[in-house]
Order: structure tokens, then sequence, then C-alpha cells
């Protein structure tokens, strides 16, 4: 079942993020939600995964059960990164299926029982990627995942993602058109509302 | 001149002393043993209480409201009022048991909802998303996030609970407390033993308070990981 955005606004004050904001994402494939900084890109994901209510306008057929990358990692920061995957997938996945997505994307055996505080930005960014791909979930939304990493690591995680992903709703938001087309899925863009 | 007289402070050497010639009686021992454990059962029960308090109150909101009321009382009440009522209440034997909970409630209750309000927003919305069961989020989420402020309770309060609870045993004065050793040592102007009993409870307060702190953190942090990864 396809998501249908229609006629969405939402304002915080007097400040208007969104107004009548109409669009479909397609089941199974690849969305990606473009738009300068600040054209309301992360409250239309926060919307569309229910942490927000629209002022008006509907949303319909989003998948119950989600996952994500957010834009902060928000990990346990205590836990290794192998517990804060586990922490969101069933007990019968088995832990070296965790070790093995991890190592996918360039996390060394040496880094994985590590508590997160301790990893670099980019190692965080990854264990959350896959800790969204792991998760049992119909639909994946990505807000700006692949910031912070560097070209080479980037196209390892992008090629992790694609493998990964597929067959399930992915909601790519970015404003990078390389990323975008990287994917090479249904491109909406957005403006910043005048 | 005033180390000289007895009477007024005890010499060192003196309550050094007093102190081998108490622990060579049996009494001494059974006397530590008698607050030992009533002075920590309040405690601990007042842990568990006040652990169970502030969870019902951080995931229902007018629970907090329903008990604001008996915590402030609690928490404003002189200590000696409330012994007075225990004793009216209680047997004297209990009556360290009660007033160690009570000191002890609401220092826990407080610092723990606290903990629970000061939870990460961010990582409970993720929770959410992911449908992470209860039990996971209570070990990952809520744990770490309420240990510090726990043990920072648990500090403070342990020294409090042996300050109040043999407070009460003074006044009650249960047979075989070291409350009741005090006791003698005031009506019979004993400025040594009241001195070398001092030293007992200040001695025994601070080695609990170590231990205790000690081996929760070792169960608290060691507890997530191995469950958790394995």
């Amino acid at each position: 079942m396809n998501i249908k955005i229609d006629k969405i606004s939402k304002s915080f004050g007097d400040k208007k993020v969104l107004v009548n904001f109409s669009a479909v994402l397609y089941e199974n494939q690849f969305n990606c939600i473009m738009g300068p900084s600040g054209c309301g890109k992360t409250t239309l994901l926060n919307i569309l995964m229910g942490f927000l209510s629209p002022d008006s306008g509907t949303v319909t057929g989003v998948p119950e059960i989600k996952s994500a990358v957010f834009q902060e990692d928000r990990l346990c920061e205590q836990f290794s990164a192998v517990s804060n995957i586990r922490m969101v997938i069933s007990k019968k996945v088995d832990t070296d299926d965790i070790i093995k997505h991890l190592n996918n994307v360039g996390i060394g055996n040496n880094s994985i029982y590590l508590p997160v505080c301790e990893l670099s930005g980019g190692m965080r960014r990854r264990v959350a990627i896959v800790r969204a791909v792991m998760a049992e979930s119909g639909i994946i939304f990505l807000d700006e995942p692949f910031k912070g990493l560097d070209e080479e690591t980037k196209t390892t995680v992008i090629k992790y993602v694609k493998e990964h992903a597929k067959g399930k709703t992915l909601v790519l938001v970015t404003h990078n058109i390389d990323e975008a087309r990287n994917f090479s899925g249904n491109i909406i863009q957005m403006a910043i509302y005048q | 001149m005033i180390i000289g007289n007895s009477l007024l402070l005890a010499a060192p050497l003196t309550v050094a002393r007093r102190l081998i010639e108490l622990g060579a009686g049996i009494d001494f021992w059974k006397a530590i043993g008698f607050s030992f454990v009533r002075i920590v059962s309040g405690f601990l029960l007042a842990l568990a209480a006040g652990i169970a308090l502030a969870v019902a109150a951080g995931r229902f909101r007018f629970l907090e409201e329903i008990f604001y009321p008996y915590i402030m009382t609690v928490k404003s009440t002189p200590v000696a009022s409330f012994i007075v009522l225990c004793l009216i209440w209680l047997n004297s034997k209990s009556l360290s048991v009660f007033i160690a909970f009570l000191i002890v409630l609401p220092i826990v209750y407080t610092n723990v909802l606290q903990g629970i309000s000061s939870t990460d927003r961010k990582l409970l919305e993720m929770a959410d998303l992911f449908r992470v069961k209860w039990w996971r989020r209570l070990l990952y989420i809520y744990i770490p996030q309420i240990t510090p402020y726990l043990i920072s309770a648990c500090s403070v309060s342990i020294g409090m609970s042996f300050k109040a609870g043999i407070a009460a045993e003074l006044i009650g004065i249960p047979s075989g407390s070291i409350g009741e050793r005090l006791y003698e040592a005031k009506v019979y102007l004993d400025t040594g033993d009241l001195f070398a009993w001092s030293l007992v409870i200040i001695t025994i307060s601070v080695l609990f308070e170590k231990l205790f702190i000690y081996v929760s953190k070792l169960i608290l942090k060691s507890g997530g990981k191995t469950k958790v990864e394995h």
C-alpha cells in the first residue's frame, strides 16, 4: 500500500513549516525527500513516524512497524554496538548475524563490544544505520543518514542499505542530490514556504 | 585540661581501651547485630518501596500528585515526632526498622523519580518507534539513567538511616541494641563508652555504605551487559 500524504499543514507558533503539502511514497521502493534546510523535511518525517500530528490534512498507508535512522544517532551510550542492535531485534536473530552486518559497514570486531560512547561519530552513525536495517519493519526512515561519513565509507554504507533494505519501503531525507541519485528511486522535491 | 577530664571528653587511649574491652564480650557483637539488622532492613525496605513508588509515579503522572503530600509530610516531620508516635503504635524492637524506613523512603523516591523524569525523551521516542519491549527499555534506557540518582540517594540515606535508627533506639531503648548502650553511657556519664559506641556506629555505617555502593555498581553494570549480549 502506498503512503498518501494529502494536503497536510503544520505550524510551530507563527512559523508555517508545511502548507497543504501532498505527495505519494511508493511501497517497497526507495523514496527520497529532498529540499533545502528548513523546508520541513524532518517535520514531515516526524509526522510520518507518528511523533507529530499535522494541523490539517491526512496521511494514510504508513505501515505499523517502522524503523529509522534519526538525525541524531539515538544510541544507548553505555551499551555496545551489538547490544544497541540487539535491543530492537528478535531474540531469535543470532549474534553472529549482527556482527556480520556491523562488519559489512566497516565496523571491525575490536569495536563491536565497546560502549558506543567510545566510538567515533562515523562509527556511531553506522551502528544506527545497521540497527534500522536489521529491525523487523515494513518501512525505514532515514533522516540524513550519511551525514559525517567520508566518501569511501558512504559508498560502502549506501551499498549495504540498498542490498539489505530491498523489498522494504525506504524514505530517505537528504539535501544531497548525489545520495538521492544513488538510490535511483522516487524523488520528492520540497521547497521553503514563503 | 579538658582532655584530662574523662567525663567531658574521653582520651583516645581510653576510647581504644574501652573498644577492646567491649569487643571481647559477646554482648557487644549482639548489640551491633541487633541494630544493624533492623536499620539495614528498614533501609532495604525503603529502597524497594521508594523505587516501586517512583516507577509507578513516573509511569502514571497522577500518582506523583497523589504521593506528593505524603512524601512531603514524611520529609518535613521531625524524626522525634515519628519516634514518639511509633512508640505508641509499635514495640520498641521494631522502632529502628520503621524510622530508618521513613528517613530513607522520601530520599530514594525523590531521586529515582528525578532520574526517571530526566530520561532522554529522544531515546524513548526511538524505543516507541522500534516497539522495544518494556523490559528492554528498563535495561537499556531507564536503569542506566536512574543508576547515578539511585547511587547518590543510597550514599546519602545510608548514613542518615543509621543516625535516625540509633536515635530512635536511644529514645525507645529496645533491650540489646546499640541505642540502649548509648543510653546507659549517658545515664552513667560514661564518656569512654559513648565515644567507643559512636565510633562503632560510624564504622558500620561507612563500611556498609561503601560495600553497598560497590555491590550495587557491580550488579547494575554487569547485569545489563551479560544479559543482553549473549
